[in-house]
């Protein structure tokens, strides 16, 4: 398969697990369910991109993954180690600065050893290394979501959630953030879902696609696609004129 | 706002109106009545030992009211966030503290307390602490759920998310309240020492009631200016906490 192609990193897939739910029924008090016998796994260190309609579920299903929720009946399973999860808002505390950003989940789970050099490693793979100093304010919004990406990256997470992390920024920017994003997981080697309504985000990032389909009458919300995306990586924004992968989105928007 | 050279001018030239008016009613009517500009300022250069030390004791009064306030207030919000039953429980009482009428409640206190600062700083404190619990009440809430989330992902739990995250995240709004606190904690405090002071040490709510009694206007109009003065820098430097501590972050970014 394509996305095998990137052996370098094959070698060094997480030993752990991927991501896992199994059977997973989820609804909020006095609804009815949401998910119900929802199954699904990510590979360990794969990329898969779950699209769908706002309000679908899929933020609930990322939270799920988190270990934020938990399932009223089956399973959910994610690798060992950390957790780290990007919100469609960076969420930085706006009275701490950059780099104070990056070390709170340092500080939270009283890491021990240099967390300064963590800390800076961490801006220095967003390119941030110029603004630690500064308040988010200052920031422009896809420097703040680099910011965001950095205080996830900062605890060497194996799994990484992202919520619609570049949903918000304009087209220039989330260019520049989907490369970002692409060389940090090239580096780190986590597993990562990625919540988005952009298919061709999906499709450029992702090694596989999960649609979602609202629920819908009573129904509970489920995964209505799954369509592996066989394209070599690195990947360059030129593979999106390409004609095999018009069809492959055009499928997935068919499938929404 | 334009700070133009008329901006600036502006609130001088009204002063200057006022005064003048001031002035020339008080040419109409007697001394003890109305004083004129001039013998206020001559009242307050002839006590101003008096009115300083008075000034200084209503200050301490006032501070030692707003620290109690701003304990009971912030506890109080901490309280109530802990616990919704103990909110629903207790909130109708903070609103009682509120709604008592402080001149009526004073005079108890001095039954209690005796004269001297204690009722004072209780009058000032009950004055100051609804708008501390308020501020604290809202802006020990006004975190993001997201925010949470991010705190209950790396393990945070009540009391570090209290003390990381809802703690700074409340200062704006615990800043605000304390800007309308700090006026009322000196009227608390004046008020208090309306029936609470025997003059030993002075203070500016004896000075106001004693010199109108015994027809020293003048010296009643220049405690007033300095109470007045007390209030104005106390708001002064909460606005300058504000400035330093609030502003370089506080925005609509976020």
């Amino acid at each position: 398969m394509a996305w095998r192609q990137r052996s370098t990193v094959a070698d060094g897939l997480p030993a752990g697990r991927g991501v896992r739910f199994e059977a997973v029924r989820f609804g909020w008090p006095g609804e009815p369910p949401l998910f119900d016998e929802l199954s699904l796994s990510v590979e360990p260190g794969a990329i898969v991109a779950l699209v769908g309609a706002s309000g679908c579920g899929k933020s609930t299903l990322l939270r799920l993954a988190a270990g934020l929720l938990t399932p009223i009946l089956g399973r959910v399973e994610a690798p060992d180690g950390e957790r780290a999860f990007v919100f469609q808002r960076p969420t930085l505390l706006p009275w701490r600065t950059v780099a104070a950003n990056v070390r709170l989940p340092l500080e939270l789970g009283e890491a021990e050893g240099d967390t300064d050099a963590a800390v800076a490693s961490a801006l220095a793979k967003v390119g941030l290394s110029g603004d630690a100093d500064k308040l988010p304010r200052a920031l422009s919004g896809g420097m703040q979501m680099r910011a965001s990406l950095a205080r996830a990256l900062v605890t060497r997470p194996s799994l990484m959630l992202l919520d619609e992390p570049f949903g918000a920024l304009d087209a220039l920017t989330r260019r520049s953030l989907h490369a970002v994003f692409l060389d940090l997981w090239r580096q780190e080697r986590f597993t990562a879902l990625l919540v988005t309504h952009d298919i061709d985000e999906a499709v450029l990032l992702a090694d596989r696609v999960l649609v979602m389909r609202s629920a819908t009458d009573g129904a509970p919300a489920l995964i209505g696609g799954d369509q592996p995306v066989r394209l070599p990586r690195p990947r360059s924004r030129e593979l999106l004129h390409d004609p095999a992968l018009g069809a492959l989105s055009r499928s997935l928007e068919a499938m929404l | 706002m334009k700070t133009s050279a008329a901006g600036r001018l502006l609130p001088l030239a009204a002063a200057a109106l006022i005064l003048g008016l001031w002035w020339a009613l008080s040419l109409r009517y007697p001394p003890v009545l109305l004083p004129s500009p001039a013998e206020v300022a001559q009242a307050a250069w002839t006590g101003r030992d008096r009115l300083l030390e008075a000034t200084w004791h209503t200050a301490l009064s006032s501070a030692g009211g707003l620290l109690i306030a701003g304990v009971f207030g912030l506890g109080g919000g901490v309280l109530f966030l802990r616990s919704r039953w103990l909110e629903a429980a207790l909130y109708p009482y903070a609103l009682l503290v509120q709604t008592v009428p402080i001149v009526a409640i004073a005079p108890l206190l001095v039954v209690w307390l005796g004269y001297g600062a204690p009722v004072a700083v209780t009058t000032a404190a009950i004055v100051a602490f609804f708008p501390i619990l308020t501020a604290a009440n809202v802006g020990l809430r006004s975190v993001s759920e997201e925010q949470v989330e991010l705190l209950t992902l790396y393990g945070a739990g009540w009391w570090q998310q209290l003390i990381k995250l809802r703690l700074p995240g409340s200062l704006p709004y615990l800043l605000s309240g304390l800007r309308t606190a700090v006026g009322l904690s000196v009227i608390g405090a004046i008020i208090g020492e309306f029936v609470g002071s025997n003059g030993v040490p002075p203070t500016l709510g004896y000075l106001v009631l004693q010199s109108s009694r015994s027809a020293q206007t003048g010296t009643t109009f220049a405690a007033i200016f300095f109470a007045t003065a007390l209030a104005l820098a106390a708001f002064g430097l909460v606005r300058l906490a504000e400035a330093r501590l609030i502003d370089p972050w506080h925005g609509d970014s976020q």
